[in-house]
């Protein structure tokens, strides 16, 4: 099931946010990172196809077939939740909600509390959403996100708020997700050493276009980094890795 | 940094394992929480119900005639045993004043409840945002004679015109709700500000009416259950269980509403129809309650806030505990109005307000005057 982006425009007004961008295709179990510096168009494309009703349903396809919300899962920029509930009432409420019926389907809470023990935060199930942290809010966002199993998972700086411990975490999950379910995985990372590790492919926007697509490794170079961060940086070569350091 | 570090493999899965472990987190235990909290919410609804059934027993009971619990009781289920007088008192006066609570209370209550969720802002309820005085200055149009629509019986055009205001007021609010760029706060002022105006409207509708429409006018700002009729209670007891039915079917994407628009729009919600739905079934009984006891305040904010606070908001059970806890409210409120002066009955708006006002007040203070 591959996914594929063709020809996306977006604008609002005379300002021009994204123009004709087509990214090559996503591939099953493949996990895309979007960089590129603010206002490049990165959280537009996601926000694009997490749209119930789009202009062109053709822009963004799933195995041939225009992407339906169905299929995705999506965590977003602002995650916080001001429901007053539990973490567990959450994720069951999102499992439920094309349902008609108001009765749980069976082992509901049982499967809920299996996912959030996988992703680490069985600890969180039972805690009222309003009372979680920024980060623990956003480790219950990617539980949200990955709870209907969907095809296609978009998360929008999924480690905005989280500490170096949970940043890993919750990437090396999404890892998990992607190779066991076959999804595919698209996401906007800042952080360029967490997009070259755990990227398969980069896509490098500039200004409303593609500007470099590949594997991180072979894409993000200095003269990368400079025409689209306008930043001076080094690459370091450490275990097989490049690690990025920017140059003051 | 050694390559372990740097790319953790199964490492921190492995780790959390561990530390879930340690923190004695297990899974089972987890689970028993949350069945507890389940039952804890049902038993919750049990006690609500019953206290609406004692609160309404108890409202039948007082009054200027006094009447024991057996009197009343057979009155209720042995009529032919009761004197005629008894069987009057009970049936043509206090029951169809009595029963009107429950029905209102728990009408007002959910519309609140359904007008926090859906313009998601805290302080919402038909009173404070001004469409129930919308709902009586479209009542005072057909009382006054200013607007009257041909072929239907006046109380039904006093209810069809309360239906229109509060249908135009409900949307323009949601309209205003939708604009990003204005605040809560700001929502809540352009309530205040249209309570103004149908106020200052009304006002004007006073001044024009005669003196017996005058005197019908201001029964309706003060709201009063003595207007119950059988036939009024039989309307909202036939329509109240659909418009539940409806909302309750739609409880889960209610409930994911306050996830976040764009979120809900992502998990497959119609998020404007949803809302647009939401807010018609909150108009339908708004006005229908406003059309047949007049305005009572605070009932819509008051009761979610309490079920909000005890039972949270899955729309499952916080709808249904809505409806009964705005029961119980306006049945004690009935109650004191007929026990603080013996042989006078008080407005209801006024017994309230001694509730609804502290209350708002105290949800500004306990939120720092921040949603």
């Amino acid at each position: 099931m591959t996914l594929k982006i063709n020809q996306l425009s977006v604008s609002f007004g005379k300002n021009v946010i994204l123009n004709n961008m087509s990214i090559p295709e996503i591939h099953p179990g493949e996990m895309v990172s979007l960089i590129g510096k603010n206002g490049a168009g990165k959280s537009t494309i996601l926000k694009q196809m997490t749209k119930r009703i789009r202009f062109n349903p053709d822009s963004m396809t799933l195995a041939g077939k225009p992407l339906s919300v169905d299929d995705i899962g999506y965590l977003p920029q602002d995650h916080r939740i001001s429901a007053n509930i539990t973490v567990i009432e959450l994720l069951i409420t999102t499992m439920h909600v094309g349902a008609n019926s108001l009765f749980t389907k069976a082992r509901s809470a049982e499967n809920t509390l299996t996912l959030l023990e996988s992703i680490g935060i069985l600890h969180l199930a039972n805690k009222i959403c309003t009372e979680l942290s920024g980060g623990e809010s956003q480790m219950v966002g990617l539980a949200q996100s990955v709870i209907n199993q969907p095809k296609v998972l978009i998360l929008d700086e999924p480690t905005s708020a989280l500490d170096m411990h949970n940043q890993f975490k919750l990437l090396e999950y999404i890892k998990h997700y992607a190779r066991t379910t076959n999804a595919c995985v698209l996401m906007v990372v800042h952080d360029l050493n967490l997009a070259i590790q755990y990227s398969d492919k980069v896509a490098a926007l500039h200004n409303g276009s593609l500007f470099a697509y590949g594997e991180p490794k072979r894409i993000i170079d200095k003269q990368l980094i400079r025409n689209i961060f306008n930043v001076n940086s080094q690459i370091i070569q450490l275990d097989n890795y490049p690690v990025v350091v920017a140059c003051l | 940094m050694n390559h372990a570090t740097y790319a953790p493999e199964m490492t921190f899965r492995e780790q959390d394992k561990a530390n879930i472990q340690q923190d004695n987190v297990h899974l089972n235990e987890a689970l028993t929480v949350h069945h507890l909290r389940i039952k804890k919410k049902k038993i919750a609804l049990l006690i609500f119900f019953l206290l609406s059934l004692i609160g309404l027993i108890a409202d039948i009971l007082i009054g200027s005639h006094g009447l024991t619990l057996s009197q009343v009781l057979s009155g209720i289920f042995h009529s032919d045993s009761s004197d005629i007088v008894t069987q009057t008192i009970i049936w043509d006066i206090r029951m169809p004043m009595s029963l009107m609570a429950p029905f209102v209370g728990g009408a007002l209550a959910i519309a609140g409840a359904q007008m926090q969720t859906t313009l998601n802002n805290p302080l919402a309820d038909p009173y404070t945002f001004g469409v129930s005085a919308s709902a009586g200055f479209g009542a005072s149009l057909v009382i006054t004679h200013v607007v009257s629509i041909p072929f239907i019986p006046e109380q039904y055009q006093i209810a069809i015109m309360a239906f229109v205001m509060c249908l135009l007021t409900t949307f323009m609010i949601a309209g205003i709700s939708s604009i990003k760029r204005i605040s809560i706060e700001g929502v809540m002022l352009f309530g205040v500000a249209i309570m103004f105006a149908y106020d200052g409207m009304l006002t004007m509708m006073q001044y024009i009416a005669t003196e017996t429409q005058l005197q019908t006018l201001i029964f309706w700002q003060m709201g009063s259950l003595d207007r119950g009729s059988w036939e009024k209670i039989t309307t909202l007891a036939l329509l109240l269980p659909v418009v539940i039915a409806i909302m309750m079917k739609d409880a889960w994407k209610l409930s994911s509403l306050k996830v976040g628009q764009e979120r809900a729009e992502s998990m497959g919600i119609n998020v404007n129809r949803l809302r647009i739905k939401t807010l018609l079934l909150v108009s339908l009984i708004t006005s229908l309650s406003v059309a047949f006891v007049g305005a009572i305040g605070f009932v819509g904010l008051v009761a979610p806030h309490i079920a909000r606070m005890i039972l949270g908001e899955d729309q499952r059970f916080f709808l249904p505990a809505s409806f009964l806890l705005g029961a119980v409210l306006v049945e004690l409120a009935s109650i004191a109005s007929k026990s603080i002066m013996p042989g006078i009955i008080l407005p209801l708006t006024v017994m309230m307000s001694i509730i609804g006002v502290p209350f708002f007040v105290f949800l500004i203070i306990k939120k720092g005057g921040r949603f």
